[in-house]
């Protein structure tokens, strides 16, 4: 059975195109995703994706209503997200997700640690069962990659090759059926 | 005195990417090789290269696909190495992996099917 691929979040209507033409994206989420940066202010029609901060926002993240989302909760220096954040994001239906963007800001020794980071996480997800996924997070299409590419990064954390793939298509799929059974 | 050959059960298996570069520019072979081998420097290292026996076997300037040899064992790494690349000769570029073969005579043939569907 061909699995459907995914992109969950781009911040830009030509990405959205570009990515179910060109790379071979089933769904590529441009206007169907709320992004929040700031703040915990969700909509309930939309996906919503909080940006992680310290520990005390990624705790308020995971209990908020109709958070969908948690967007990379790790840096190379600090690591604010643990066993029983995991727990819970689980029982409240809340994925992690990590963006492409952002581990290709990093350089030399901070990329390093920021891999090792993501090593961490990777471990806490996979003991505590919550959901991983991987989007490019592109503002422009060259920052976009094609759907296998996207999901090897899912081996920096230490998924193997179905769980990777899992990343960026059946996670992605679950957020849709409980946003419906919301409704 | 002759040296006997490699035992064919010792060869190790070979697997061959055919890669397209999408940028606004067109991107040179020597730019591109450049690029590979500092990505793969920067997030591989020297024991993780040599594993790989990473080696770009032909490069199309006019279509921007070549075809990039690793091992069966270190496709994974080298699929990483390839999705870590965001410039190449500091224009904004990316490399995505169309297909991958066992052999390259395949992966010629693939490539020079996409070269006539160009003409």
């Amino acid at each position: 059975m061909t699995k459907k691929f995914h992109d969950l979040l781009v911040h830009n209507e030509e990405c959205v195109e570009f990515g179910e033409k060109e790379l071979g994206y089933f769904k590529v989420h441009g206007k169907d995703v709320n992004y929040v940066e700031k703040g915990y202010k969700t909509d309930k029609n939309k996906i919503n994706i909080l940006e992680a901060g310290d520990l005390k926002r990624n705790k308020k993240i995971i209990r908020t209503k109709n958070a969908d989302v948690l967007l990379n909760p790790v840096e190379p220096n600090e690591r604010p997200f643990d066993t029983s954040i995991a727990e819970i994001a689980r029982e409240n239906d809340v994925a992690v997700a990590i963006t492409l963007k952002k581990l290709l800001k990093y350089r030399g020794t901070d990329k390093i640690k920021y891999f090792r980071s993501l090593q961490y996480l990777g471990k806490i997800l996979r003991r505590r069962k919550c959901p991983l996924i991987i989007t490019s997070g592109a503002k422009e299409k060259l920052e976009m990659r094609k759907p296998m590419d996207l999901a090897s990064i899912a081996h920096i954390a230490g998924y193997s090759k179905e769980e990777a793939l899992e990343t960026i298509s059946n996670n992605v799929e679950k957020i849709n059926t409980i946003k419906n059974d919301r409704k | 005195m002759n040296k006997k050959p490699f035992p064919s059960t010792l060869k190790e298996k070979n697997r061959y990417m055919l890669i397209k570069i999408h940028s606004n520019q067109k991107i040179s072979r020597n730019q591109l090789i450049k690029e590979i081998w500092r990505s793969a420097f920067e997030n591989l290292g020297a024991l993780n290269i040599s594993e790989s026996g990473l080696w770009l076997m032909d490069f199309n300037e006019e279509e921007q696909k070549g075809i990039l040899r690793t091992n069966n064992k270190k496709q994974q790494e080298v699929r990483i190495m390839l999705t870590l690349i965001n410039n190449i000769g500091n224009k904004r570029a990316f490399i995505s992996i169309e297909k991958v073969h066992g052999t390259l005579k395949k992966s010629r043939k693939q490539l020079k099917i996409t070269e006539k569907e160009g003409k």
